[in-house]
């Protein structure tokens, strides 16, 4: 942490310089707009810019009157709660299965994250013809059989699988990530777990996972913020249907900016969301404080 | 260990990564075998080889090649300024002996999750008050701005583990702070340099919300394309669908691959 240091007292430290350009566009692209859109969630400013009169809490009355929002609130969290941890549990079982070294394990572990590259509209035209009975794969499997499934036309099966989309994209990542940490667990703790003759199961618990600790909160955090506002696969996949069985905030901010251009009400959906995303990341920093 | 991939039985391992393979894999070689004309029907095959279906995505989508080249000039510009704003920063950051960076550095990973969609709006305002609404260094900026923070947070973390001596020795022989950047620090950090920039260049070259939002007419991102072409060519079929997202994974997929020895080298840091 101390590399070469702040100079001598007394001469100006033009150092700092180096921070400028990052800290610049952070501040002007992406903190000053989230800024502006907060002040925006408040006025009815337009996309034609409009008067930009002060309206009070009348958007968030407005997004909050609508029950489609809550339910859109409910499939994100339900959502959330079948892909992060179905994700973080593939990842680290991959990450543990990668952690003796063997030839070609580079070029696996890259294979393995293919998933992840694919764009999220990508892998929503993927697995829309995926899960379609015609061409798809589900189609091939179910064979004869005269009903073959089609998920997404399901208003009970459509979230889960669109569940089965984002643990497909997003486990790689996760094994991807944990790795270096797994690979960080220093073998004589390991060793030491075996000769003591400790179960699996306890070595796991015990010595690897304590370690892991703040890179699975850290990779628990991206998961989370990945299922909870990303939309881009849903638009292609169900568009948030049948009926609103799919439907998200992110994409319900979406359709209502690009397709109702109403600003105002779309920015207070967005804020709502990240004011959530933000109690998450709150919770995420007090986690990550070591315990005393 | 011996559960869930455990070292002990090498057999189990093995098969776990097979499965997980076989799990990323299966599906996109589904959309290959369609792209490359072959569709299982019951046990067989229908349909001979052929490329006919990746002639028929420009069929389909006249300005699919313009497209290409547009989104590699946008993802690739952008990644090399999101690397070349966030090194200095980076290494600036881990020369802090106070406390205060390590607090700085999980809430600006929580900036980096944040949704597109609580700025893109407001941004497409800012950018069209400085005339850069639309226009290809828009974008760039943009996507440059969203990829920093996990630039900066990755790299930081990266340069944090190595040790500070040879800094300190350049520092006491009198090199200045931007020479042993450029000549201590830079040639140090390479390894993840280049795992953070494989890394946002997927991710910039992926992106669709900012890109929609920012973007009023032709060219369009490659993101944005697939979506017109899915959304409203109703008769569109699955072999040219899988043709397209198969040439928009080929970028990504073989960066990763040709830096599969670098991406090793990533450290991510919890915290």
């Amino acid at each position: 942490m101390s590399g070469g240091g702040p100079p001598p007292r007394g001469r100006r430290d033009v150092s700092w310089l180096a921070v400028a350009p990052a800290g610049l566009l952070i501040g002007l692209f992406l903190v000053l707009p989230a800024g502006l859109g907060l002040i925006g969630s408040f006025t009815d400013l337009g996309p034609s810019g409009g008067a930009g009169h002060f309206v009070g809490l009348a958007n968030y009355r407005a997004v909050l009157a609508d029950p489609s929002l809550g339910v859109a609130f409910g499939n994100a969290a339900l959502l959330t709660a079948l892909t992060a941890p179905i994700a973080i549990g593939t990842g680290l079982a991959l990450a543990l299965a990668l952690r003796r070294p063997f030839r070609g394990r580079g070029l696996v572990r890259v294979l393995l994250l293919a998933p992840w590259l694919v764009s999220p509209i990508a892998s929503g035209v993927l697995w829309h013809f995926l899960y379609n009975s015609q061409v798809g794969l589900l189609g091939w499997a179910a064979g004869w059989s005269a009903a073959a499934p089609h998920p997404l036309a399901d208003p009970h099966w459509a979230l889960p699988a669109v569940a089965g989309v984002e643990v497909w994209r997003l486990a790689p990542l996760a094994g991807f990530l944990l790795l270096p940490g797994v690979l960080a667990v220093p073998q004589d703790d390991l060793d030491a777990a075996t000769l003591a003759g400790s179960p699996a199961r306890v070595t796991l618990l015990q010595v690897i996972l304590p370690r892991l600790r703040g890179l699975l909160l850290t990779v628990l955090l991206l998961l989370i913020a990945d299922s909870l506002t990303t939309f881009d696969g849903i638009l292609v996949l169900t568009g948030g249907g049948p009926g609103s069985s799919t439907m998200v905030p992110a994409l319900y901010s979406y359709t209502l900016a690009v397709t109702g251009h109403d600003w105002p009400q779309a920015t207070t959906v967005a804020w709502l969301l990240l004011g959530l995303m933000l109690a998450v990341g709150a919770g995420y920093l007090r986690l990550l404080r070591p315990p005393p | 260990m011996r559960r869930r991939g455990g070292s002990a039985r090498p057999g189990g391992r093995m098969i776990l990564i097979g499965l997980a393979l076989a799990a990323g894999w299966v599906p996109l070689g589904w959309a290959g075998l369609a792209a490359l004309g072959l569709q299982p029907a019951g046990g067989s095959w229908v349909g001979a080889l052929t490329l006919d279906n990746f002639a028929a995505v420009t069929g389909f989508e006249p300005a699919f090649g313009a497209e290409f080249a547009y989104t590699l000039a946008v993802a690739g510009l952008a990644t090399l300024l999101t690397v070349a704003a966030a090194f200095p920063a980076a290494y600036r950051l881990a020369q802090v002996r106070a406390a205060w960076p390590g607090r700085l550095m999980p809430g600006l990973l929580v900036l980096a999750v944040s949704p597109a969609i609580a700025y893109g709006l407001p941004l497409a305002a800012v950018l069209r008050g400085i005339g850069l609404y639309g226009t290809f260094a828009g974008l760039v900026l943009a996507s440059t701005a969203a990829q920093l923070p996990l630039a900066l947070w990755l790299l930081r973390g990266y340069l944090a583990q190595q040790p500070p001596e040879l800094a300190e020795a350049a520092r006491l022989e009198g090199a200045g702070w931007l020479t042993t950047l450029l000549q201590i620090g830079l040639p140090l950090a390479v390894g993840g340099i280049g795992a953070t920039a494989v890394l946002v260049f997927v991710l910039d070259w992926n992106l669709f919300v900012l890109p929609s939002l920012l973007t009023a007419g032709p060219p369009l991102v490659l993101p944005l394309a697939l979506r017109d072409f899915f959304a409203f060519e109703r008769d569109l079929d699955w072999p040219t669908a899988a043709a397209a997202l198969l040439l928009t994974l080929g970028p990504a997929l073989a960066l990763a691959l040709a830096a599969a020895r670098t991406l090793d080298r990533l450290v991510v840091r919890d915290g």
